[in-house]
This record gives structure tokens, C-alpha cells and sequence, in this order.
């Protein structure tokens, strides 16, 4: 029960480093509305006043068609949510927002009693925007697998390549600059590191499986880079501009990488607990248009501060990875109310071609084209049909996924479809998703 | 023998152009001046879609617009109904000799996505108004020729024809602009195919201030049956939007 407990605040810090969160982020409320002028027109300052609320009811349920590698691992999920969204304008441009999230799991794999997506105090003002609380970014502009958005942790208990973001306490502040400095700059400060939730012995796949070690995925037990622990300071910049019809970003971000590498156990042989290494990552995005043409891309340069080896002790040198490809629309092709979205990415890193054993951990992505086509049905249920596939060009691995999506009277949305895995070879970096295909079916109502 | 044609082709332009004497541009001007010079403005509308077998959904968007000089606006609608939709934003930098540049905001995912405006002739929201029916009115985008005039419900119309200059997907648009407040009453619009797809309605006009403003809009799409209403609420102009208001950080703001 107590471990269930840990779970259950895993991603969440103990009460006293929640006092000293709350006391840094009462602060930075504090100071950042006294530093700025308020809003210049009071007409525009009210037009931003309300309260709005709204909030969802969700069932999630997974079926798994093949027997599991693990006994341990059931063959269906299922879990239930109820989440608000509460968002309060006050005059002079201030603004606040909580959303509050309840899960409960059946299999207990992701008990999230209480989760915060949002809890943060902002201003939005002529020229500039802070915000300060708990808060999710996004810096993605692909639509596969991002290098780039690197601020939030992320909940892997049920999925790898997809899994949901988790808040981190932040204070965030962006100035819009002069046309000859580009659009704006974006400055983060990430005060306390929030280690995240791994898969546990129920959850369906695990980096462990088919290895003869256990995972000690404890929260309490991770290990850190650095000594201030969870409490080193992490900041990022972000620069944007707008050069004709693109979008182009810069960033750098220093910090723990959000996804750790398992290491032994000091005192506890054959048992790996996860380790968070210290990085500077800095990096571009850029999406834009050419005609119908939508092209997208990321690139990221990652370093690690101190030494970090791979599992046969060679040093990990910094490497460069990246995301790149296009989205194009055929309109109206069959039917005049129904669009066809086709999309091309390319995943790949400067060390693709390594033996996995001389890199510091798990990279998901190194030498993968990504396919994607959706089809929309314009009419008033907003149906959609999806179907997207990583495919590892160089171990013949595959991912894919497909899915059905519409509205049901309004207030309801149900979405079905298939994840499956296939793969190439008995020594793929996937092998311990196999046997991790699953039906899937999802019922959300909104209110 | 290249040089003959394209002065041929240029002389047959400028005799089209010429052959109203400039009258239906001039028409288009005016029917422009009355619905401009507002400034900025909010509105919530209403958007009623109904199949051909009578089923209707709502939809229901709150748009800001900011008038800039010559015509290079910026608007930002925004979505409240349905609920699953709502939070998600149209984020449109028009551009009257060129290219618009779109952003679509999804909330559930909190990234801003660039869109390709180029395709104007998308359905908007699922409905039977075109992309190019709501943002891609600008004057200089279009070849006007008066062509007649006609009584509509017994209301003197100058009837003006419109080509677009840019890809669409029509050939050609037939307007009823009344001779008396000189405001557009009816719309028809020829698709690719030379036939009739979809006639628009605009209706209650109101004066706001200076600016006439149609508070109903009704398109029908004669080839599949289905229809769509627009019903404008709550307008109003000067509220001191500025072009803050108008960026991608924007988009994520929960309007009220």
C-alpha cells in the first residue's frame, strides 16, 4: 500500500519541497505583476474578464490480442478520469488557471489521484507575457517524434512514443522584440526537477523486459547528476522570428533530460534504478509554407555535463539528432466534403548505425521514417480516420498505428483503432514492446 | 509570334475591364468603404449547420479583427462550441496582394500549427462556408464587370460579376449589391464546372457606428442539399484590440 502510495505522488514532490516550490512561486507572483506596466486600454484590459469552466468525463479501455512476455502483465487495461479546466480573466490582463485531473486506473498502473495539468498565475499585456505556477509548454512543430520539446516531463507508465506531458513548476516570461531582433524571446525558469513515472512489473511493456534485471522505477530511488539533486536549477531560452512565410525558432536548454538512463544498482546486484544526466541542449525549429506545401522540421545538439558512459565504458560524445518532413492536403479528392492530410517524416541522429551498447541509454528513434495519412469527413460529426507507421529502415522494425475518431451529439467523442507492433528482428531496440499490440477504445464526454 | 499573343491577351483583358467602365470595381469600392473603418472588433457567431435531411448542429466561435492599413488585417477566431473543439483557434495575417498566413491553435495538444491558406476553398468548421467565403474578400483579389441590374424582393440590385484572381474554387461569383445603402444581398457562386453550387444570403443588415454589418449570413449548397446560417451576437467595434492580440501566445488566451 505505501508503495502504491509513492506511486501514486510519483510525479509529484514530497509536502516539503512542495512548501518551498509554493514559497519561490508566491515570489516570482509577486514580483513579476510590480515589474510591468498593466494593460493600456481599459476597454481591451475588460474585454479578457470572465470566468469560464468546462471539464470531461473519459473511460479508456485496452485489450491486448497476445499473451504477455511477463505473467505479471494483464491482458486489458481500463481506466476512468473526470478532469476541469477553470480559467479566470481579471482586468489589466491578469489571468489564472487550474486543471485539475482524477484518474483512477483499474489495473492501478497510473493511479493518479489528483493531478495538476495547469495551476498557474499570468499576465498578458501589450508586448509582453509571464506566467508562473505549474504549467505545460510545447515547442513541437512536428507530428511525429519531437527533438525539441524538452521542458515537461512526461507519464510513461502506458505509453512510450506517446505519452501524456506532466506539469512542471515554472516561471515563464516572453517579450515580443523589434522586427530587426526577430519576433520574440522566451525566457523558462524550471526551479525543481520532477523525476518521471516508468513502467511498473503490470504495465504492459518495460525497458526490462526479456532482461534478466529488475527495475527499481521508485521515484525515491532515482539518482542524479547533480549534487543539488532534484533542486538544480534548469533554465531555457527560447528565440523566435518569422522570416517570410516560416516560422523559425532557436533554443537552449540546460537541465536534466527528461528521459533517464537505467544504471545498476550500487548495492543491489542485477537491479537497474533510473538515472537523470545533466545536459546542454540547444536546437531550431522551424514549420512554414510553400503553396500547399507545409514543411517542418526539428534539429538538436545535446551535450552532457560530466562523464557519461555507455554500458562497456566508452565515453558518449554529444550528438545531434532531428525531425524533419512535409504535410500536404489533397482537398475534396473523392468526395467535395472530405480532405485526405498526407504526411513524411524523417527521424534520425548523428550516431544512427552505433551498436546501441556504446550510447548512453535507450534512443527510440535513430534511422525511422515516419508515414502518416488522415482522412476528414467535413460534416457535423467531424469524423476522422488515421493511420501512421514508424518504420526502422535499417532493423525493419514497426510501428503503427490506426485509428477511428468522430462526435457523437455534440457532447460526446469516441475514438477506436489498433496499435501494433511489428518486428524485424529478434535483437531490435522494440523488442520489449512485443507482444505489446492492443485494441483500443476511448469514450469522452464533454460538458 | 509569343509577343502578338500575350498583346492580344493583354488587349482582351484591358476590353473586359473596360466594358463596364470600371463601374462594377467602382460599386465593389463603395459596398467596401460601408463595411469598413470599424477599427477593431469582437463578435460571437453562431453557426447552424443542417444536412439535407433537416438535422441541424450548432457551432458557436468568437472572432477578433483588427483593421490595418490597406487591408493587411489580422482576425483570430476562436472556438466555444462544440465543447471537444473548444479552446482551439484560427490565428489569420491577411494578405491582399498575396498569401494569407494561418496558425491553428489545439489546446488539447498546446501547439500552434501552421496551416497552408492556399486552399481557400476548404469547408470552414465543416460548413458549407468556404475558407475563401470568410477571409478572402479583399478588394484587389478579385476582376469586377457589371453586368445588369435586377430587382430582388423588390429591391433595386446592381448585379456585378466576380472573378478571382487567385486559385479558387469558383470561376465566378454573381452579386445582388443593392443601389440604395449599396450592401450585398445575394451571392452566387459558379464552380469549377460552370455549374451553380452554392447561393449566400446576407441578411439583417445593421448600421454599427459607421459600418454596416450583416448579422445573418446563409449559404446553401445547392448540389448536396446542406445549408449553414450564421447568426452574429454581442458586436462591438473600438475595443481597443491591439496587435498583442493577435499572436500565437494569443490564441492560447481563453476568451470569455
Amino acid at each position: 500500500m505505501g508503495a502504491l502510495l509513492r506511486w501514486a505522488r510519483a510525479p509529484w514532490p514530497g509536502p516539503a519541497c512542495l512548501c518551498l516550490i509554493r514559497l519561490r512561486m508566491i515570489r516570482l507572483c509577486m514580483i513579476f505583476p510590480c515589474l510591468f506596466p498593466f494593460a493600456a486600454s481599459p476597454a481591451a484590459a475588460m474585454e479578457g474578464t470572465g470566468f469560464d469552466f468546462r471539464g470531461s468525463l473519459e473511460s479508456r479501455f485496452r485489450v491486448f490480442p497476445q499473451d504477455a512476455l511477463d505473467p505479471d502483465q494483464g491482458s486489458g487495461q481500463h481506466a476512468y478520469g473526470i478532469e476541469a479546466e477553470l480559467n479566470l480573466g481579471l482586468p489589466h490582463g491578469l489571468e489564472a488557471r487550474a486543471h485539475p485531473r482524477l484518474r483512477l486506473d483499474g489495473n492501478r498502473i497510473r493511479q493518479n489521484p489528483l493531478v495538476m495539468d495547469d495551476f498557474y498565475l499570468g499576465q498578458f499585456i501589450e508586448g509582453l507575457q509571464w506566467r508562473a505556477g505549474y504549467q505545460v509548454f510545447s515547442w513541437k512543430v512536428v507530428e511525429s517524434y519531437s527533438q525539441a520539446d524538452v521542458l515537461n516531463q512526461t507519464d510513461r507508465r502506458l505509453d512510450l512514443l506517446d505519452p501524456d506531458k506532466l506539469a512542471e513548476p515554472a516561471a515563464f516570461l516572453r517579450l515580443d522584440l523589434p522586427a530587426w531582433l526577430g519576433e520574440a524571446l522566451e525566457a523558462y525558469s524550471l526551479p525543481y526537477f520532477t523525476p518521471g513515472p516508468l513502467p511498473r512489473s503490470e504495465s504492459r511493456y518495460s525497458p526490462v523486459t526479456g532482461t534478466p534485471f529488475t527495475l527499481v522505477s521508485d521515484a525515491d530511488s532515482a539518482t542524479y547528476d547533480s549534487p543539488s539533486g532534484r533542486w538544480e536549477p534548469q533554465w531555457a531560452l527560447r528565440h523566435l522570428w518569422r522570416p517570410g512565410s516560416f516560422d523559425v525558432a532557436f533554443f537552449w536548454f540546460h537541465g536534466y533530460r527528461r528521459f533517464p538512463v537505467f544504471a545498476p544498482h550500487p548495492a543491489a546486484p542485477g537491479t537497474l534504478v533510473p538515472r537523470y544526466l545533466r545536459v546542454e541542449q540547444g536546437g531550431m525549429t522551424f514549420q512554414g509554407t510553400l503553396g500547399n506545401w507545409i514543411l517542418k522540421g526539428e534539429g538538436s545538439w545535446q551535450g552532457f555535463t560530466g562523464d557519461v558512459r555507455g554500458p562497456t565504458g566508452s565515453p558518449v560524445d554529444p550528438y545531434g539528432s532531428f525531425t524533419t518532413g512535409f504535410e500536404y492536403t489533397f482537398y475534396a479528392p473523392i468526395a467535395a466534403d472530405q480532405d485526405v492530410v498526407t504526411l513524411v517524416e524523417w527521424i534520425g541522429d548523428t550516431d544512427s548505425g552505433k551498436d546501441p551498447i556504446d550510447l548512453e541509454g535507450f534512443r527510440p528513434f535513430q534511422n525511422d521514417l515516419f508515414m502518416g495519412l488522415r482522412y476528414v469527413f467535413n460534416g457535423l460529426s467531424d469524423a476522422t480516420a488515421t493511420g501512421g507507421v514508424f518504420w526502422d529502415y535499417r532493423e525493419g522494425d514497426a510501428l503503427y498505428k490506426l485509428e477511428l475518431r468522430r462526435r457523437f451529439f455534440t457532447h460526446l467523442s469516441c475514438s477506436a483503432g489498433y496499435n501494433g507492433v511489428m518486428l524485424g528482428s529478434d535483437t531490435g531496440r522494440f523488442q520489449f514492446l512485443d507482444r505489446s499490440s492492443n485494441l483500443f477504445a476511448d469514450l469522452k464526454a464533454y460538458w | 509570334m509569343l509577343t502578338r499573343l500575350l498583346t492580344g491577351i493583354l488587349l482582351l483583358c484591358a476590353a473586359a475591364q473596360a466594358a463596364d467602365g470600371g463601374e462594377g470595381r467602382a460599386i465593389h469600392v463603395k459596398y467596401d468603404s460601408c463595411r469598413h473603418g470599424f477599427g477593431d472588433e469582437t463578435v460571437t457567431v453562431n453557426m447552424f449547420l443542417i444536412n439535407a435531411n433537416g438535422d441541424t448542429t450548432t457551432r458557436r466561435v468568437k472572432t477578433l479583427i483588427l483593421e490595418r492599413k490597406e487591408s493587411f488585417d489580422y482576425s483570430l477566431i476562436q472556438f466555444m462550441d462544440p465543447p471537444d473543439v473548444r479552446g482551439a483557434g484560427l490565428l489569420t495575417y491577411q494578405n491582399p496582394r498575396g498569401e494569407d498566413q494561418q496558425w491553428l491553435y489545439l489546446p488539447e495538444l498546446r501547439r500552434v500549427k501552421v496551416i497552408s491558406s492556399q486552399n481557400k476553398s476548404g469547408s470552414f468548421m465543416g460548413s458549407e462556408f468556404a475558407y475563401e467565403d470568410i477571409t478572402g474578400n479583399s478588394l484587389d483579389k478579385f476582376e469586377y464587370r457589371k453586368i445588369g441590374e435586377a430587382d430582388l424582393e423588390g429591391m433595386p440590385c446592381h448585379l456585378i460579376e466576380k472573378k478571382p484572381l487567385f486559385t479558387s474554387g469558383y470561376v465566378r461569383v454573381k452579386e445582388w449589391i443593392d443601389k440604395e445603402k449599396c450592401l450585398l444581398r445575394r451571392a452566387e457562386m459558379i464552380d469549377r464546372k460552370g455549374s451553380l453550387l452554392k447561393v449566400e444570403l446576407d441578411e439583417d443588415w445593421r448600421l454599427y457606428g459607421n459600418t454596416w454589418k450583416s448579422d445573418r449570413l446563409t449559404m446553401i449548397n445547392l448540389q448536396t442539399g446542406k445549408k449553414t446560417v450564421l447568426v452574429f451576437s454581442d458586436r462591438k467595434h473600438r475595443v481597443g484590440l491591439k496587435e498583442g492580440d493577435f499572436t500565437q501566445p494569443s490564441m492560447q488566451r481563453v476568451r470569455f
